[in-house]
């Protein structure tokens, strides 16, 4: 601890007489470990006092405070009152703002709740008509199922083939009854066995357009082979296409269908005859080369 | 909103929104706030500008004002603060060239440091800012150490110590301690606590 008789650092001094012109002196000295009375020991001591004097002067150097001119202080006052001004009608604004927000929110709300019990009420009376319709569908379905039953009893998998009777139980009942009308193009029927399909139906008019009219009706099953009969490879569709073409028979079979024929996989086709009944084809389907006849 | 109304009175007005009284309550501390300025940057012009900086900030936070302290304190803090803010900006662009008046071998009388404002800039500006703060805090405004310890938010020992270096260097460079043969202030012997 010091002592009067020990000088204090300069700092320590400033310091100690600083405090003591603003009358804080027992703070400082308690801070700086001094008895109240050694610190003001030292502040008193002669040499002290010019340094007080000092410091004195130098705190009333700063005291004054600087004027403000008059047009300076109303420059200030109006430059911090415009942002508070603009802050004001911005919070006014928004407020408004919310106001027409909230009013809007509610105005679209009603028209959703209109919307949403109008479409209700029109998908009601959408559903009662559509029960109607459905009743008028049900009551017109009988056919539809009738002919689907007659789809699935036309179903173009025959199974085996082998001999006439099986050829002409599986494939009479896949076909319409037939009556004797005229048809666009003259059958001429193959010969039986001709694996060249030169026997094939010599009028070949309108080859091209029967072959389209095959294939739309049979539809795109199978792989297709060359244009030329008795090439490997073909599909049925493709098959029934060549006898179109090459066989002089009507441009659309009546049925078309797959089987096996002493174990070789086969495709038939039926064709309606001008005089009645069916021609029935059986292609081998490794070459669409007609391995049978028959007329049902 | 009444012009004679008190300080709080005219916040609370002016937290409502009340531009009028936001009005007077800048006017009456508009000369305080821009001293302190001028003192903490010792430039005219940078004073102006963070005067206005803290009176926008007034006028923006008044609805902060808690009543905690005294508005004043509030109002002063906020300008330090700017004030402050202001000589960091002032720290990054180039400086100008100043002539720094030389030590007056004899001291230089109060009066004359008065008269010449130039010469009291010149010399604030050897201390630092904080320093400046500090000394503006307590000697043109008169806050005690406790007050300036809040505005700046800094202990009082740190308070007591700046203020004493801040005057020790003014001091220094009027002359030292040639108080007895120069004009000691008529208080120089009694310790001081001055109104604000």
């Amino acid at each position: 601890m010091n002592g009067p008789s020990t000088p204090l650092p300069p700092g320590t001094l400033d310091e100690l007489l600083s405090a003591d012109i603003d009358g804080e002196l027992e703070r400082a000295a308690a801070d700086h470990g001094l008895p109240l009375d050694a610190a003001r020991a030292a502040i008193g001591a002669p040499e002290a006092t010019a340094r007080r004097a000092a410091l004195v002067r130098a705190r009333d150097l700063v005291a004054p405070a600087v004027p403000l001119e008059p047009a300076d202080a109303d420059r200030l006052v109006a430059g911090a009152l415009e942002p508070a001004r603009r802050e004001n009608e911005l919070a006014a604004a928004r407020r408004k703002r919310t106001r027409v927000d909230a009013a809007r929110r509610v105005a679209i709300a009603a028209a959703s709740i209109v919307v949403v019990f109008g479409g209700i009420a029109v998908l009601a009376r959408g559903t009662s008509s559509s029960s109607k319709s459905s009743g008028a569908k049900a009551s017109s379905a009988s056919p539809t199922t009738n002919e689907s039953a007659a789809s699935r009893a036309l179903s173009p998998a025959l199974g085996d083939v082998s001999t006439r009777d099986a050829l002409r139980n599986k494939v009479l009942p896949r076909l319409p009854p037939t009556e004797s009308r005229p048809h666009p193009s003259a059958v001429s029927a193959p010969k039986a066995g001709d694996s060249t399909g030169q026997g094939l139906a010599s009028d070949a008019a309108g080859g091209a357009e029967q072959r389209a009219i095959a294939l739309m009706l049979v539809g795109p099953k199978g792989q297709r082979g060359p244009a030329v009969p008795g090439s490997a490879g073909s599909g049925r569709a493709e098959c029934v296409a060549r006898l179109v073409e090459h066989g002089g028979v009507p441009p659309a079979p009546a049925f078309s269908g797959t089987g096996t024929s002493d174990g070789r996989s086969v495709y038939v086709a039926a064709f309606p005859r001008r005089a009645g009944g069916y021609d029935v084809y059986v292609l081998r389907a490794a070459d669409c080369s007609v391995l049978r006849r028959a007329v049902f | 909103m009444d012009r004679h109304a008190g300080d709080d009175e005219l916040a609370a007005a002016a937290a409502r929104g009340d531009l009028g009284a936001l009005d007077t309550l800048l006017r009456r501390h508009a000369s305080m706030i821009h001293a302190v300025c001028r003192r903490v940057l010792t430039n005219a012009d940078d004073a102006l500008d963070a005067a206005q900086n803290a009176m926008i900030a007034v006028a923006r936070h008044i609805h902060t004002f808690d009543r905690r302290a005294r508005f004043s304190t509030w109002c002063y803090r906020i300008a330090t603060n700017a004030a402050l803010d202001e000589a960091r900006r002032r720290a990054r662009r180039p400086a100008p060239v100043e002539t720094l008046p030389e030590p007056r071998p004899g001291g230089v009388r109060v009066d004359d440091a008065v008269a010449d404002r130039i010469d009291i800039d010149a010399a604030l500006a050897l201390l630092s800012p904080d320093q400046r703060a500090a000394v503006a805090l307590r000697d043109l405004l008169g806050l005690d150490y406790a007050e300036i310890a809040a505005v700046l938010e800094i202990p009082p020992g740190t308070v007591r110590s700046r203020i004493a270096r801040g005057r020790a260097a003014l001091a220094d460079l009027m002359g030292g301690d040639a108080g007895p043969e120069g004009n000691p202030a008529p208080d120089a012997e009694h310790p001081t606590s001055r109104a604000p």
